[in-house]
């Protein structure tokens, strides 16, 4: 319980002091509970995501970083390794590779390579897993753009 | 609902005494039991809940997501005022208080609150925790800037004597009244105030917390006891609950609970008499080492001495070189799982190097090299005492 929260205190630093460092990523930690942390996050360019804002939830265990945080999706996206409905992602670091040289910045970088690179033999959301097994990449991808438009950009009109 | 009745149901038994004068007096509603102003306390929560839910939503839709994020305790703070100033300000009963058919009275006499009653109690349950919380968490955020403080101070400084020039010239500029002397003495002092509580706040906060949880608890002990203010905001306001609704014979009563309350805030309260002992030892070690570094610096005793081991390392005087942020140094000594400096570096077969007991653990939780997936073993660990990095 101390030791992670002593590391969540370095980490926050660390984000505080890198603001600008990753401009796609933006970690911030509720104010009265550092194991509760909120990340905006852009979607990759050259990809459905792109011009995407994704809201994250990270949740921290007290054993952490000796067990990895909980993160899901606040925004609805359309992605074969994240659950539509929960947001829950299929992601190896997140479960079993997790190794507790990662932090919450690098675990949201990784989400981001996630988004660009999706890995359809493990899908959490089988209409966008199957799209993609079949080859059906423009079915995938028109579909993602929609999702994005529709839950992720900011409306403007 | 006759005046006898009502006496024998919900009399206190720590106000027997006054009791037996005022049911003298005909009274019509008898006091509410606790289970209805706990239901109704919930049920105004998920209400208040619900409000906040839609000013998020209102506010995500008008300002992006981003806005939302950044000013969620705001909104916060607007969508619990405005559910209480629509219902208790403007008199009427909450949607908890009807569903459980209680109303607020302010006096023993059954009268319902006046409006600046109202108004306290609104503002005891919805300004003061988000001040509270919004003030504790920028003083944190402060001490954890102490180092790189230059980058974004407004009108704090992490140097007093500037900060008083600094805000004498404000009030020179702004203001050209003759009192501007005065005010800039008064600034000046607050000034210095603010970096005393910045400075001692790392040690203050947990001690704050816990105070606060105690008072809540036993808040909720004598609600326990003697059933009339579930929250301390309505303790504060003088607000309570008649029960309107129709009498039933059998209600609950949560005594016993109170006295389990009892029993461990007892509990809590010799164990930190019993601590009290180590943890002045340990301050007045704090302020021994913190006071060689003069405070006109600025720079406290780290943030992170909140935690036992830190304070420890202030002992071993080895958190100055962490406060003093020496980047160089640190960053190469630095341990990629607890981010701190090093404590008794240890090699892995691969080569890498972490504090024994951060790559102990993770031994316990997974026998691989957390940098590079290399097995490991404990017995394979080696702790370079003989190095010096
Ligand atoms: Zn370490
Ligand atoms: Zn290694």
């Amino acid at each position: 319980m101390q030791a992670s929260r002593a590391r969540l205190f370095k980490e926050y630093k660390e984000v505080q002091r890198e603001k600008s460092a990753d401009p796609d990523i933006q970690l911030i930690c509720d104010d009265s509970n550092i194991f509760k942390w909120t990340a905006v996050i852009k979607g990759p360019s050259e990809t459905p995501f792109e011009g995407g804002v994704f809201q994250l939830a990270f949740s921290i265990p007290e054993q952490y970083p000796l067990l990895p945080p909980q993160v899901r999706f606040i925004t609805k996206i359309f992605h074969p390794n994240v659950h539509f409905k929960t947001g829950e992602i299929c992601l190896d670091i997140l479960k079993n590779a997790w190794s507790p040289a990662w932090t919450l910045q690098s675990v949201c970088r990784a989400i981001i390579a996630l988004m660009a690179h999706p890995e359809a033999d493990s899908p959490l959301n089988c209409d966008s897993g199957n799209l993609l097994r079949s080859g059906d990449i423009r079915g995938y991808q028109s579909m993602a753009r929609m999702y994005t438009r529709l839950a992720a950009m900011p409306k403007k009109e | 609902m006759s005046a006898g009745d009502p006496a024998g149901d919900a009399g206190p038994s720590s106000r027997g005494g006054a009791r037996a004068g005022v049911a003298a007096r005909p009274r019509r509603f008898p006091t509410a039991a606790q289970p209805e102003v706990m239901r109704a306390a919930e049920k105004d929560d998920s209400y208040a809940a619900h409000v906040t839910e839609a000013c998020r939503d209102a506010f995500r839709h008008l300002f992006g997501t981003r806005v939302a994020v950044a000013y969620q305790n705001e909104i916060k703070l607007l969508g619990q005022s405005l559910y209480y100033l629509l219902t208790t300000g403007s008199g009427q009963q909450t949607l908890g208080e009807e569903y459980c058919d209680i109303s607020q009275v302010a006096t023993s006499h059954g009268l319902p609150p006046t409006p600046a009653r109202r108004m306290l109690f609104i503002l005891y349950q919805t300004t003061v925790p988000y001040l509270a919380e919004r003030i504790s968490s920028r003083i944190v955020s402060r001490g954890i800037y102490m180092d790189d403080s230059q980058l974004d101070n407004h009108h704090e400084s992490d140097n007093p004597s500037r900060g008083i020039t600094e805000s004498s010239t404000n009030t020179n500029e702004s203001s050209r009244s003759l009192s501007f002397s005065m005010l800039s003495r008064l600034r000046s002092k607050a000034q210095a105030f603010w970096l005393w509580v910045v400075q001692k706040w790392p040690s203050m906060l947990p001690l704050g917390q816990d105070f606060i949880q105690l008072a809540i608890r036993t808040n909720l002990m004598f609600f326990y006891f003697e059933g009339l203010y579930y929250h301390l905001s309505k303790r504060g306001a003088g607000i309570h609950y008649v029960f309107i609704g129709k009498p039933m014979n059998q209600r609950p009563r949560y005594q016993i609970l109170g006295i389990f309350l009892l029993i461990q805030l007892c509990i809590l309260g010799a164990e930190r008499l019993r601590r009290s002992n180590l943890s002045s030892i340990a301050s007045s070690i704090n302020q021994i080492s913190s006071g060689s570094y003069p405070s006109s610096t600025g720079r406290s005793v780290p943030v992170l001495n909140e935690d036992g081991n830190i304070i420890s390392d202030i002992r071993r005087g080895k958190a100055v070189d962490l406060a003093s942020g020496s980047e160089a140094s640190s960053s190469k000594s630095k341990c990629t799982l607890c981010l701190s400096t090093r404590q008794n570096p240890t090699a892995t077969t691969c080569g890498h190097v972490f504090c024994w007991n951060c790559i102990m653990e993770w031994c316990n939780e997974k026998p691989e090299c957390p940098l590079c997936r290399t097995p490991i073993t404990h017995s394979s660990l080696i702790c370079i005492y003989h190095s010096d990095f």
